[in-house]
């Protein structure tokens, strides 16, 4: 270790441990590169006054009603996040999250449709729910069993399946479920009765959704089972290998298939979510890019539902502040591009942590 | 259908299936080093962009071709290859980055041509004799140039994975990087260098959308075609020959869609619209275990390098 | 080194949050908040909603230049403009307009009916105005609608692609299967029918409001199928550029543009476009000269018509003179207030729908027109 030192000690860097997930500092180093970044670049772009970052900030936590617009818009990423995670942690890429809210929500909506009137919002509302988890495992089905049988990828199926989502939804509203009534340019089936919707409720002048605690304690639920039972253990031994966990004894097979459908399931719940809390229509407002974004915070979360929670959060920060610039005059396009810088730096977050300095000569130190 | 209509449309399925075909090349490329490129949609976005911009300036689609094409391997170089090999960041994460960064600044970039009309045609090249044959001579050998490149382009990656000892040494980067670094490939450098060309064919596939197909840009232009090509290159079992029967496949299916439609077929549109997708998740499932042993073997774990 | 993993996990997730907040908190420092600069005369602020689901389509550009010269007609220095891109059909839109209101819009407009979406914000203001392009049905107190009589438009198109057609085929792109879809394709079908009784519209529904890509292959298929005349509301060029490049001197395509003139894409094939950014200036006015006296805009909705704001732009250059003739006078006969959609009227199916001496109403016409004219079919 200590061989001695002939000349100038040189330094190199060495790439440690490949799969590191940062340090503190990386992280703090990395998202204020980001966000000097993106202001340096707005600070360029014609139109853009002083009054620009205190509106973003007003516009997110620095008030009441962006606090509850925030609450809002995590909602449905906090449950997109925690639904990539749970098939993360068998090693499994669901990208079919955005289909997934659609069948979720088309189910509920039917329920919402033909449940006789004498039930009552309340129970109609779990049963709007439930329905949508059985539509969003439905929707997954395929993808599940073709992948525990055959292996067919299911980045591919789920992919593939977002895109026959979306053409059934445009079938159902602009067809047997469509509203002559509510002729939408952005399209919209008649309405589920107004007794299936959750409420909100004001804490202080913060306005809070049901439908946002209904996101978080899917992720405490989540985090709880993964945490405390049997079940989690195995999970988290198929994801960090199959074949020691195979060994082990665990049925990896059946863990996929479980994996995909609780995550379908979760993904089913998306849309519905959106839909009692504010839209009350299956509609193409249920998703915003919910499922790709949701990738994006299982990624970031590192796969922890803790964490797909906070990410959930930040998502929306970001995409509220989006709001807010374009609100300032910036263009939708800077938007995006301020989104990307932010991933960008988000990702390099990781960096620091993967390399260490090492002098020219020295070992390697062993884990 | 008259079999008029359907000939034609056999025609015109073949350049809706060049961008596809080209953006998919690019991404097995990457995946056969090892790497995955989920940023596909930001680059062909990028390239678009740029390529449509060039040949307006120019009054020459094969610059703006040729421009869409090295905008493409550049952007991908700084924003994907740089970050994900160099820096070891997240594959997913940085391919989302890419995914935004990509739409966002060919909006920004883009803005201002956004009306600006391109008219400069591509000429139909017929080639002799070939192209004489009855029925398949004017879909097959009577197109536009870049689609003949297209072709080649994939003959090309097919030969020299296959058929080269270089191509050889680039698939074991992509099954066991550690055992080709072992051996004296220089892993690193050959990533850099395959994962920057896959996205100049993902630049060159968006520039054909906006030079070839449309001749006018907007932002969103590529709709959600960078993803079809990730699926593809799953689909056809990461195989350069396989990409040609199936994107020109979905070619036809997407044309049928308008077809059916236009020749009043009693089918909802958005229902006719969905073969191309169904199609991809049945053919993948009746060809089950076979397509899963043709992927690289490394291209799952380098997936997941930042995940956990 | 499995917890020392989790501990950063969770450390990684609060950390980033933090380092946000903490470079927000300093960028905003390091700017000195400087507030809103809008000091001196009272001015209105207008924030008008364009939709961008990706495209900045020919839509928002007529409502750039709608809004920007209704500016200009009232005053700039009465007026502070504001245009928020990138809005889409989601619950984010709501949130939006609410944000825009608390930063004192008086005026907002929404250029891509978000409905309900929109009317949950504008209830919460009712002291201020809310204008939204087609409005249905029920909508809050300070909400008004308006819209354009494209139907009269289409008529127009419909008569001059009768007289240039050759095989008496005309194709249609429709974003989706809806009513004022109908609307548009029965229109084109009975003006083309007006000069050639034999005239047929196949449509092609796109199932998207911007993909132009599809749209072009979409065109490229019509014209396969034996259109030589392409209409659109996908607003793209696709119809224009299609024509353009399908055309050959022994089969002439032609195509039509919409919103906005769109002359250059289409070179010798375009015929004309269906202008409405003027009709759209003056409803914007109207909502900025009654917020300036502190008013309400008259309940809509307003649906502008040829002759209102809305009408066909410069004509083609192959366009013939007769055709240009011909058009031009129906133009104004429904400028002066002809109603063109009168009976009889057969449906597609061959039925009666509209005896002779009855018409169809401009309300009728606007969103329940739910079945198709003799002569139209496909998607």
């Amino acid at each position: 270790m200590s061989t001695p030192v002939r000349s100038k000690p040189k330094l190199r860097l060495v790439l440690h441990d490949p799969a590191a997930t940062g340090s503190l500092l990386g992280r703090v180093v990395a998202v204020a590169i980001g966000i000097a970044l993106g202001a340096a670049f707005l600070a360029l772009q014609p139109n853009v006054g002083s009054s620009l970052f205190s509106a973003s900030w007003s516009s997110t936590l620095g008030s009441a009603l962006g606090i509850s617009q925030l609450t809002q818009l995590a909602t449905p990423l906090i449950l997109a996040g925690c639904a990539v995670a749970v098939a993360a942690r068998v090693g499994l890429w669901n990208i079919g999250v955005d289909g997934q809210l659609i069948l979720g929500a088309w189910a509920a909506t039917a329920v919402g449709f033909y449940a006789p009137d004498a039930i009552p919002g309340a129970p109609l509302v779990v049963l709007m729910m439930l329905a949508a988890l059985l539509g969003g495992a439905l929707w997954m089905v395929v993808p599940a069993l073709a992948y525990a049988y055959a292996r067919v990828n299911v980045v591919v199926t789920t992919l593939m399946l977002n895109f026959v989502a979306y053409l059934w939804l445009a079938y159902w509203i602009t067809g047997p479920w469509s509203d002559p009534s509510y002729a939408s340019l952005g399209l919209s089936s008649q309405p589920v009765p107004d007794r299936a919707s959750l409420p909100h409720f004001t804490v202080g002048s913060i306005e809070i959704g049901v439908a946002f605690l209904v996101a978080v304690a899917v992720a405490v639920l989540l985090w709880a089972v993964f945490r405390f039972t049997h079940h989690g253990f195995r999970t988290a031994m198929a994801g960090a290998d199959e074949q020691v966990a195979s060994y082990g004894g665990v049925n990896v097979g059946r863990l996929h298939l479980q994996a995909l459908l609780a995550s379908g399931a979760i993904g089913g719940l998306v849309g519905v979510i959106v839909e009692l809390d504010r839209v009350h229509r299956f509609s193409s407002s249920l998703s915003d890019n919910t499922g790709y974004l949701g990738i994006v915070v299982a990624a970031l979360a590192a796969h922890s539902f803790a964490g797909a929670t906070l990410m959930g959060f930040l998502i929306a920060i970001l995409s509220a502040t989006g709001g807010a610039l374009s609100i300032s005059g910036v263009s939708s396009s800077v938007v995006l591009l301020l989104i990307g810088i932010l991933l960008l730096m988000g990702a390099f977050a990781d960096v620091p942590a993967r390399y260490r300095l090492l002098r020219a000569g020295a070992e390697e130190p062993q884990e | 259908m008259s079999w008029d209509l359907a000939h034609v449309s056999l025609i015109g399925a073949v350049l809706v299936a060049v961008p596809l075909l080209y953006a998919a090349l690019g991404e097995l490329i990457t995946e056969r080093v090892g790497v995955m490129n989920i940023g596909i949609e930001g680059v062909m976005s990028v390239g678009a962009a740029a390529g449509f911009i060039a040949a307006v300036k120019s009054h020459d689609p094969a610059v703006g071709l040729l421009v869409g094409t090295a905008v493409g391997g550049l952007f991908t170089l700084v924003f994907f290859a740089l970050p994900v090999l160099v820096f070891r960041t997240s594959e997913i994460l940085v391919g989302f980055a890419v995914w935004f960064i990509g739409l966002g600044a060919s909006a920004q970039f883009g803005q201002s041509y956004a009306q600006e009309p391109l008219k400069a045609e591509i000429p139909t090249l017929k080639i002799p004799l070939l192209g004489a044959i009855p029925g398949i001579g004017d879909i097959l050998f009577a197109q536009p140039w870049p689609y003949y490149a297209a072709v080649l382009m994939a003959v090309a990656v097919w030969f020299l994975l296959t058929h080269t000892a270089h191509g050889l040494n680039l698939r074991g980067v992509g099954d066991d990087p550690a055992a080709s670094y072992g051996s004296g490939v220089p892993v690193l450098r050959w990533q850099l260098v395959y994962v920057s060309l896959g996205g100049a064919l993902m630049g060159l596939g968006g520039a054909v959308v906006s030079v070839v197909l449309t001749q006018h840009w907007q932002s969103g232009l590529i709709a959600g075609r960078g993803w079809i090509a990730l699926a593809l290159v799953i689909f056809v079992g990461w195989r350069p020959l396989g990409l040609l029967w199936a994107t020109y496949l979905f070619g036809i299916l997407l044309t049928l869609e308008h077809v059916g439609q236009a020749e009043d077929w009693a089918i909802p549109a958005p229902i006719l619209a969905m073969p191309p997708y169904l199609a991809t998740v049945a053919i993948l499932i009746v060809r089950g275990r076979r397509g899963h042993r043709l992927a690289p073997a490394a291209l799952g774990t380098s997936f997941l390098r930042g995940g956990r | 080194m499995r917890k020392g993993n989790k501990m950063t996990r969770t450390a990684r997730s609060s950390l980033w949050l933090l380092a946000l907040l903490v470079g927000t908190a300093m960028t905003l420092s390091a700017c000195g908040g400087g507030g809103s600069a809008d000091g001196g005369a009272k001015k209105v602020k207008l924030g008008v909603l364009l939709l961008g689901n990706g495209a900045d389509d020919y839509l928002n550009l007529g409502f750039r230049v709608a809004a920007n010269k209704a500016a200009d007609e009232v005053g700039r220095d009465k007026v502070d403009l504001k245009f928020v891109s990138g809005v889409g059909y989601n619950p984010q839109a709501t949130a939006l307009t609410e944000q825009l209101f608390r930063q004192g819009t008086q005026v907002v407009v929404d250029n891509l009916s978000l409905q309900q979406l929109f009317y949950d914000a504008c209830a919460k203001y009712p002291d201020r105005i809310c204008q939204e392009e087609y409005t249905l049905g029920k909508v809050p107190e300070n909400t008004s609608g308006f819209w354009w009589k494209f139907w009269q438009g289409y008529y127009l198109e419909g008569v001059a692609a009768g007289m240039l057609s050759k095989t008496g085929v005309i194709g249609y792109l429709a974003s989706f299967k809806q009513n004022y879809e109908n609307a548009h394709m029965n229109a084109l079908a009975l003006g083309c029918q007006s000069v050639n009784p034999d005239c047929k519209v196949k449509s092609v529904i796109i199932n998207n409001w911007y993909d132009a890509a599809k749209s072009t292959s979409a065109a490229e298929t019509l014209v396969n199928s034996g259109a030589d005349v392409l209409a659109q509301f996908v607003d793209d060029t696709s119809s224009v550029v299609v024509a353009r490049k399908m055309s050959t001197p022994s089969r002439p395509v032609w195509g039509f543009g919409l919103h906005l003139t769109q002359a250059k894409f289409g070179g010798d094939s375009y015929v004309t476009s269906m202008l409405t950014a003027a009709a759209t200036q003056k409803e914007i006015t109207l909502g900025l000269r009654a917020a300036l006296k502190g008013e309400k805009p008259p309940k809509g909705p307003r649906v502008y018509g040829i002759g209102q704001g809305m009408s066909l732009g410069e004509w083609g250059p192959k366009v013939p003179k007769e055709v240009q003739d011909r058009v031009a006078g129906i133009e104004q006969e429904i400028a002066d207030g002809k109603n063109v959609f009168v009976g009889p009227i057969y449906d597609s199916k061959g039925k009666l729908r509209v005896p002779e001496g009855e018409s169809l109403t401009d309300k009728y016409m606007y969103a329940s027109w739910d079945w198709r004219v003799r002569g139209v079919t496909g998607g």
